[in-house]
């Protein structure tokens, strides 16, 4: 089944911009093959290597392409994802996603621009995401080579999925929420 | 008791104190022999061979009786007034006639979140999905924010937590419910499955989790998916109960400006079905 979507994707596929994505499903849903792609190259001020820090911590984004085939709805899009490290000031590993696979829940998947297409928001969740560490992140380029990065909404918390799972109670984030703060990174 | 006075008696086959309504009353001065039988009963039972159900267990019965009571629609209709917020809101029912409601607060400082302080005695719970707004961080971006007006992925775990905690408390099940209060529609879900489909549920949704890496955003981005394929939100989350989490029995039902209920399933043409409510 994957093969024969994978051929029909090359033969029949209809390319949409991806920033339509959300108008032109809302209009027709995902037909069979649909490819939303980067035709206008929104994602190219996004791709590199980021750092900055904040509360005391060094954050790095490695931000490349990726194209995300969906054989469930038989579509795909692109989207960035972001392999991350994050150390203390003695260089002690907080968390470090870099050599992990795409499709490591530890990697940061894209989602969807916001509606003026400033900002694009991903989808994080960390090593203890059912206890609370995840989240939208905002991502928002600025001039002068600057990305900020904040979780746009703070992650579910409901103590696991189908019991008690977390004696802590909720893990935080090692990222700020919007109303707390934002992390300015440079690219490099 | 005066001798000579004759009473009604009920069959009351698993003891709970609410009687088989499939039975006729006896009327007798003494007990009526082969059967255990009862006086003033609590009601009668939807299944008088489960102590763990009582009422009516038809779901429409179920929310048509709660849209009767006027402190469950008192809270319902104040959510109602909520849906301009920036902030969720909603409210707990606990089996405790006498203070039912407890009134849900922001989990920690998040205004994003409720804390669901699930008890022993927890029947059910209602809350707000707002209207689209805008959210100004502290360097003056805004951010557009766009809640879906229907169960999230989020709820329906919530939901299912529900049903876990109704069976390890012996609560009746169909007295277990979740609502969903929004500008453009007021949903609730009933679990109408058994015991064996209820622990199916749980470890089918653990197990999905476990496929997207327990990354809830990315199972939201799911059911977005399944939203659009659906052209709706009410075929998107029958879609995404069915083929991500394969969860059972958790039916999904529609109250009406005017209080009328609906039924929303799919049918074999993969279209949503609206069955009113005929009791």
């Amino acid at each position: 089944m994957g093969c024969l979507f994978l051929i029909a994707l090359s033969c029949n596929a209809q390319i949409v911009p991806v920033e339509q994505l959300e108008n032109f499903t809302k209009a027709n849903g995902i037909p069979d093959g649909t490819y939303f792609k980067d035709i206008n190259h929104l994602f190219d001020k996004y791709v590199g290597t980021w750092k900055g820090s904040y509360n005391n911590k060094e954050y790095t984004f490695y931000i490349t392409k990726y194209t995300e085939v969906d054989t469930d709805f038989k579509f795909s899009q692109d989207m960035i994802l972001v392999r991350y490290l994050i150390t203390n000031p003695d260089g002690s590993i907080v968390e470090d996603t870099r050599n992990l696979p795409d499709d490591d829940g530890l990697v940061i998947t894209g989602s969807e621009f916001s509606s003026k297409f400033e900002s694009y928001y991903m989808r994080y969740g960390g090593r203890e995401a059912k206890c609370g560490q995840n989240g939208t992140l905002a991502l928002r380029p600025k001039e002068g080579n600057q990305m900020t990065v904040c979780l746009l909404l703070y992650g579910e918390y409901f103590d696991g999925w189908a019991g008690t799972d977390c004696p802590q109670g909720r893990v935080v984030s090692p990222f700020p929420h919007i109303s707390k703060g934002l992390i300015w990174l440079t690219k490099q | 008791m005066n001798c000579g006075t004759v009473v009604k008696w009920y069959i009351d086959k698993d003891g709970d104190k609410w009687y088989d309504k499939n039975a006729a009353p006896i009327e007798s001065q003494y007990v009526p022999q082969g059967g255990s039988f009862i006086r003033d009963p609590l009601g009668p039972d939807c299944d008088d061979n489960d102590a763990t159900k009582t009422t009516d267990c038809d779901p429409c019965a179920q929310i048509k009786a709660q849209i009767a009571n006027a402190a469950w629609i008192q809270k319902l209709n104040i959510l109602k007034g909520k849906t301009a917020l920036k902030y969720e809101s909603g409210y707990l029912e606990q089996l405790d006639t006498q203070s039912p409601f407890l009134e849900l607060a922001p989990e920690g400082d998040s205004s994003d979140n409720l804390n669901f302080p699930i008890t022993k005695t927890t029947k059910g719970y209602m809350h707000v999905h707002t209207n689209p707004y805008t959210r100004i961080g502290n360097d003056g971006d805004e951010k557009y924010i766009q809640p879906i007006h229907m169960f999230s992925p989020a709820d329906i775990i919530q939901m299912l937590k529900l049903t876990a905690n109704a069976y390890q408390n012996q609560i009746p099940m169909p007295d277990v419910y979740g609502a969903m209060v929004s500008s453009t529609g007021t949903y609730q879900l009933k679990f109408t499955g058994d015991t064996n489909m209820l622990l199916q549920n749980l470890s089918n949704t653990t197990a999905a989790m476990n496929t997207y890496k327990n990354k809830i955003e990315r199972v939201d981005d799911v059911y977005k998916k399944a939203i659009r394929r659906n052209k709706g939100n009410e075929g998107g989350l029958l879609d995404f109960m069915q083929t991500i989490f394969k969860i059972n029995g958790l039916e999904l039902f529609k109250i009406e400006d005017d209080n009328s209920v609906s039924k929303i399933t799919k049918g074999t043409d993969g279209k949503v079905v609206k069955t009113p409510c005929t009791n």
